[in-house]
């Protein structure tokens, strides 16, 4: 089993060391590109793909941390006594807002914040909400009432309780929600080229715009690779953390 | 005794202290013409004194009701006052957009500011924790929670909000919203319906063929891992070279950008949803339910069409769900790629800075997708066979 892992581990490393080299190659790409395209501007000149990948990862991981960061205390709060009577209203707005375009997030939030990264940032965080609120409510919700009622039995307070227990046996599911989270905002986050938050999305809008389908596949091929070894990651992270190593879990 | 006399509801409680909030806020947005940046007006400047005293009140009064109201009626009398304050909100605005215009009815826009869309949350909050606690009481349930919302409705029909910035842009562009309309529709619903159509076998295929689970998943996984719009930009570049080399295609109407790359994207996203919920309803039977079957002399087709795809349903139907909804919020970027849809106002609206255009976008989405949730939802209740109980 550990074997297993450890092979999945090295996959991934190896395919996100080739990624980045291939990332730092402009040659290539636009070697490449051109015998596709066979035209000369197949390169987005406004920035190199390593900036643009450096750009995305910055809004993806500030807004991924401030919803990990409020999401999982609000996901606690709203499972302990004082806040679950907020448990119904906070699942029906995260998922309200869910249903909310973010696209349209990302427009509203220009006249509020102005262009850029703030609003951007400020749209996945909400965006990105739901599935962490989700599923760490739905994984403190599986630790079982004996298994709380052993730990108090051993003379656990609350909080140690929370700390040592509830928490340890949720963190895979919370962790399952995180990457949702993460993998939304990835996608979302190509959206906010259209309000000037630069990253991936960027060329894509600029190929678009400019009928340059070159643009668009150069930012949109490492966009999707970014996802797919993102999504690998935390789930390999997902995987380490079972307590049980038979059990899969979707 | 004190603690029944003061038991306060802390969720109506929050929902009124936005509502508070939201007073000293600006109310009305104010535009000399549609580019321009606009003046917040306060509740006062902008609905006027009269009915600022009104919207006062009536939180004051919510405020009082949810401290102390435990009763039936109490809930109730709240529920109506959290109503009211909507309508009275709503119905001020009206008159106002259309004093605030004046002289310049064409070019001048007014549209709701921070104040009207914190106090709408603050009661929405508020009015949503009456209707729990209203449980059981369908009426009174029922009164609490469409009240508000069929009042906007009158109001929008008898023509009282025409002034306001979202309802002017709407009547502007009339013909192009149904038209957008009815391409978001057609554009989400055909996908996922050809999305079920593909979705369902390869679902059962994984289901039969323990060989082939694995290949299809981590296939289906990775597609939904894909970002909208790479996944878009992706298609673009074999879409066109297609219709380039075959000239049959163009004449359908298939090409690099529009419809097809849009539809193509949003099949393959509608697959995992609905396969693996397929593969969840057919491998989570009871294999004793298929036994008894089998000894009632019944042949494999006839297993499958009596019990295997009955007791399935719900759960397949669970997985169109996911589908659906997720394609209603996609088929929005799909604008991005001159597909059309109800994202095409977006992003005319993030272009021109107007927000209203956005709004005028964002919210029929919004109302779809909730619509498009709730309308399977109950085709999942249906298709629950009585023997499997309320899921």
């Amino acid at each position: 089993m550990f074997k297993r892992q450890g092979r999945r581990w090295i996959v991934l490393a190896v395919l996100t060391a080739v990624f980045v080299i291939l990332l730092f190659q402009m040659g290539w790409w636009e070697a490449a590109l051109r015998t596709i395209f066979s035209r000369d501007d197949v390169l987005y000149p406004t920035a190199s793909l390593i900036a643009l990948v450096g750009e995305h990862m910055k809004l993806v991981a500030l807004s991924s941390g401030l919803t990990v960061l409020i999401g999982v205390p609000l996901g606690i709060w709203v499972t302990r006594r004082s806040g679950q009577s907020f448990l119904p209203i906070v699942t029906d707005l995260t998922s309200l807002g869910q249903t909310f375009p973010p696209v349209a997030v990302l427009a509203l939030a220009v006249p509020l914040f102005g262009f850029g990264l703030v609003p951007t940032v400020i749209a996945l965080f909400l965006y990105g909400l739901l599935p962490v609120v989700r599923n760490t409510v739905a994984g403190l919700a599986s630790v079982s009432r004996e298994t709380l009622e052993v730990a108090y039995g051993m003379g656990m307070g609350r909080l140690q309780a929370l700390m040592l227990v509830e928490l340890p046996l949720a963190v895979r599911v919370i962790l399952a929600g995180v990457r949702i989270s993460v993998i939304i905002n990835v996608g979302t986050a190509m959206i906010g080229a259209v309000i000037g938050a630069g990253g991936l999305g960027s060329p894509i809008i600029a190929g678009l715009v400019q009928f340059n389908t070159a643009y668009v596949i150069e930012g949109a091929l490492p966009a999707a690779v970014i996802a797919i070894l993102l999504d690998r990651f935390l789930g390999n992270i997902e995987k380490s953390l079972a307590f049980s190593p038979g059990e899969r879990n979707g | 005794m004190i603690r029944r006399l003061l038991s306060p509801d802390t969720v109506a409680i929050t929902g009124v202290i936005t509502g508070l909030v939201s007073l000293p806020f600006g109310w009305l947005t104010l535009k000399p013409n549609r580019l321009a940046g606009g003046t917040g007006l306060s509740l006062t400047d902008g609905l006027g004194g009269g009915a600022t005293v009104i919207i006062v009140v009536l939180w004051i009064t919510c405020l009082a009701l949810s401290l102390f109201g435990r009763r039936r009626w109490q809930v109730t009398a709240l529920g109506i006052a959290l109503n009211l304050v909507v309508i009275a909100t709503i119905f001020f605005t009206g008159p106002a957009a259309a004093r605030l215009i004046g002289d310049a009815p064409t070019v001048a826009r007014v549209s709701p500011g921070v104040g009207i869309w914190l106090t709408c949350l603050g009661a929405y909050i508020a009015i949503f924790s009456c209707r729990q606690r209203l449980k059981g009481f369908p009426l009174w349930q029922n009164l609490v929670s469409w009240l508000g919302l069929l009042s906007i409705f009158i109001l929008l029909g008898t023509g009282w909000l025409d002034n306001l910035s979202v309802i002017v842009e709407f009547k502007n562009q009339q013909a192009q919203f149904v038209r957008q309309l009815v391409n978001h529709v057609v554009l989400f619903a055909g996908s996922v319906f050809a999305g079920t159509l593909i979705g369902v076998p390869l679902g059962i295929w994984a289901a039969r063929r323990r060989r082939a689970e694995g290949p299809i998943f981590f296939v289906t996984n990775i597609v939904q891992t894909v970002p909208s719009l790479a996944l878009f930009g992706l298609l673009i570049a074999p879409l066109s070279a297609l219709s380039l080399a075959f000239p049959v295609l163009r004449e359908w109407g298939i090409s690099g950008i529009g419809a097809a790359p849009a539809i193509i994207a949003l099949v393959l996203y509608s697959l995992l949803p609905v396969a693996r919920n397929t593969y969840v309803g057919l491998s989570q039977l009871d294999p004793a339910i298929i036994d008894a079957g089998r000894g009632m002399g019944m042949s494999r087709g006839q297993l499958f069409r009596k019990i295997e795809l009955p007791l399935s349903a719900p759960l397949v139907l669970e997985g169109v769900r996911t589908a659906s909804v997720q394609a209603v919020g996609n088929t929005a970027v799909a604008a991005l790629i001159g597909a059309g849809g109800l994202g095409w106002f977006i992003f005319q609206g993030i272009s021109q800075a107007a927000n209203d255009v956005v709004i005028l976008g964002a919210v029929p989405i919004m109302a779809l997708s909730l619509i498009v949730d709730s309308a399977m939802r109950g085709a999942v209740k249906v298709a629950t066979p009585k023997g499997l109980g309320a899921r």
